[in-house]
């Protein structure tokens, strides 16, 4: 009977402390989600991703033009081909420069050719071309969100 | 008259006993009292072993480490009344806080000086950290039941490096941008980093958030989560019975008692620990294993001591200060990093390993490296229970011939970091290639 009562008690004791701890924690974790959802990034007040040039402003035919701050060089092949290139380095995003050999980074040495290619340094990745549209308006539309491989050159109209 | 000098004597005392509650002779329980009836001096014991003063036990390498985290209080304290944590352009065509760098530095009275001194105290403690870490290691002082302390030690020695890192931030200049863009970037490599990234800097790159998160980091969630460890750090110490010390010190060197002066005492309570609670232990000895004749009163002689160090720790960054100015480089250039873009030395390591491979460099050695020297007692522990080795008497000894072999790793872990640090610092140029420490460098590494 003794023994009986003494375990009743126990049993008791542990859904008491169970339920208290149980609801604590119930409350930390909806507070933890919460809290990281506040903390979470809503707008996003850095750079836009795409940026537009008027036709008229492209570089001349084998000439390239860099746009400092979209981190992006335009090349122009042809009179109707142009590509970009994105200047930020695949290894941990620093503003690559251009040299004479190609693209150079200051930050850990990072060498590309100027295809974008990975000749030397920590770089994982060859340097992103990226999607060029025609808008109307007489103007081309750069993607900086976007990855193609090599050599991804666009006709402009 | 006289009466009235009486009464106004008993009244001063009246005032001393209601401030103080002790005298200032020299009788143990005087001696007792002043060290547990003030709040700040209380953390220590009233009572501590003669071999916790000698400059050989800890080189005061903790202590020093915990005034620079004072004065870094202190001046950080000083540098918020005028700091601004906003990239908004103000009227001279600067980042508010940038320009507030610059006000810093010309207009306000004392503005540089406590500015350099936050700047050298913060380098100043990272050493330190790292420093006070090979003492504990090389003198077996995480053994012994202290290994928890140590895993705390770990804890916080990595939040001084985080509230390095957001720190720098703060100036909003070259070097504040394009570090926390790298470090950032190595976060996004590692799994699940990309999500931290994301709170960290509450946006998609480094920016204004970011400035505000990192701010609110600095003064205030990361230093409050430091106090409370530091605390949790020397309430162990405290716990575990002061200073790690071998089971038989009675061999050791000691002070010579005269050195102390009489201890007027006739209390029956002579050479008893006030603080310790008596425990019920079997046998007949009341001694159980504290050797009551190797222990000393903590006032004057450990209180004073501490305090000349505080005056040589305050007096020497004062002087670094007013000789040396903290760097600033030009204002954060979101488009251009500096050629070389380099990292503060603490950091240069991981610059240079992070040189080799991102993943490899930035997240797999530096983590294996952290976590291992974090589990780093347990590791030992683990170790001696499987191979059943059983070694005594080696907390608080220095290079202990049992431990030869750890302590050789620790140390060669520590000259592989110092290599590549020393690499990053003098070796690396233009476009990181290898230079001549003598070939001028601008941009970093400071």
């Amino acid at each position: 009977m003794a023994k009986k009562e003494k375990n009743g008690a126990s049993r008791r004791e542990l859904m008491t402390l169970g339920s208290a701890f149980g609801l604590m924690g119930l409350a930390a974790a909806g507070t933890g989600g919460a809290l990281f959802k506040y903390m979470f990034p809503v707008v996003s007040y850095g750079t836009p991703r795409k940026f537009m040039v008027p036709v008229e402003d492209l570089p001349d035919v084998g000439d390239e033009l860099i746009f400092d701050d979209m981190k992006v060089v335009l090349r122009r092949q042809t009179e109707k081909e142009v590509a970009a290139i994105s200047l930020v380095c695949t290894h941990l995003g620093c503003t690559v420069n251009r040299v004479e050999t190609g693209f150079q980074c200051p930050c850990h040495g990072s060498q590309y050719d100027s295809d974008g290619i990975v000749v030397g340094g920590p770089a994982p990745k060859t340097l992103p071309w990226l999607e060029i549209k025609n808008v109307p308006g007489g103007q081309i539309e750069i993607d900086t969100g976007t990855a193609l491989p090599g050599n991804s050159f666009f006709a402009v109209v | 008259m006289n009466e009235l000098i009486e009464m106004a004597k008993g009244f001063g005392t009246k005032i001393y006993y209601s401030i103080f509650r002790h005298r200032f002779d020299n009788t143990g329980l005087t001696k007792s009292k002043i060290m547990f009836s003030n709040v700040l001096l209380h953390i220590q014991p009233v009572k501590i072993h003669k071999r916790s003063v000698k400059f050989k036990t800890t080189m005061g390498l903790g202590l020093i480490t915990f005034y620079l985290l004072l004065i870094l209080t202190a001046t950080g304290i000083m540098l918020m009344f005028h700091y601004v944590p906003s990239t908004a352009i103000g009227p001279d065509g600067l980042p508010d806080a940038y320009s507030r760098m610059l006000n810093l530095r010309s207009n306000v009275f004392w503005g540089g000086f406590l500015r350099n001194m936050h700047r050298w105290a913060a380098h100043g403690m990272e050493a330190f950290v790292a420093l006070h870490m090979l003492r504990v290691y090389l003198s077996g002082a995480h053994r012994g039941g202290r290994e928890f302390n140590w895993v705390i030690g770990c804890i916080l020695g990595l939040l001084t490096v985080f509230l390095s890192y957001t720190g720098y931030l703060l100036p909003w200049d070259q070097l504040a941008f394009w570090g926390v863009k790298v470090g950032t970037e190595i976060a996004k490599i590692a799994p699940g980093g990309a999500l931290i990234r994301g709170i960290l800097l509450g946006d998609a790159d480094v920016g204004s958030e970011a400035l505000i998160r990192f701010y609110v980091l600095h003064v205030a969630v990361l230093p409050a989560v430091m106090g409370f460890l530091v605390a949790v750090h020397f309430f162990r110490i405290r716990k575990d019975g002061g200073l790690a010390k071998p089971a038989d010190t009675s061999k050791e060197k000691q002070i010579p008692d005269e050195e102390f002066g009489t201890v007027k005492n006739a209390s029956v309570f002579k050479s008893a620990r006030s603080y310790q609670l008596v425990e019920i232990v079997k046998g007949k000895e009341p001694k159980v294993n504290e050797e009551v004749d190797q222990m000393m009163f903590a006032w004057p002689k450990l209180i004073v001591r501490e305090l000349i160090v505080l005056l040589g720790v305050v007096a020497f960054l004062s002087l670094i200060s007013v000789l040396f100015d903290a760097p600033l480089e030009g204002p954060a250039d979101p488009n251009h990093p500096t050629n070389p873009s380099k990292a503060p030395w603490y950091f240069l390591g991981l610059q240079e390993l992070v040189s080799y491979h991102g993943f490899i460099g930035g997240i797999v050695i530096p983590g294996i490296l952290a976590a291992g020297v974090m589990v780093l007692p347990y590791i030992e522990m683990f170790v001696e229970t499987i191979s059943k080795t059983y070694r005594k008497n080696i907390p608080g000894v220095w290079f202990a011939k049992e431990r030869n072999l750890e302590n050789a790793l620790f140390i060669g872990m520590y000259l592989f970091m110092l290599t590549l640090i020393i690499i990053g610092v003098y070796f690396r140029g233009m476009n990181w290639d290898i230079v001549y420490p003598w070939a001028s460098i601008s941009g970093g590494g400071h």
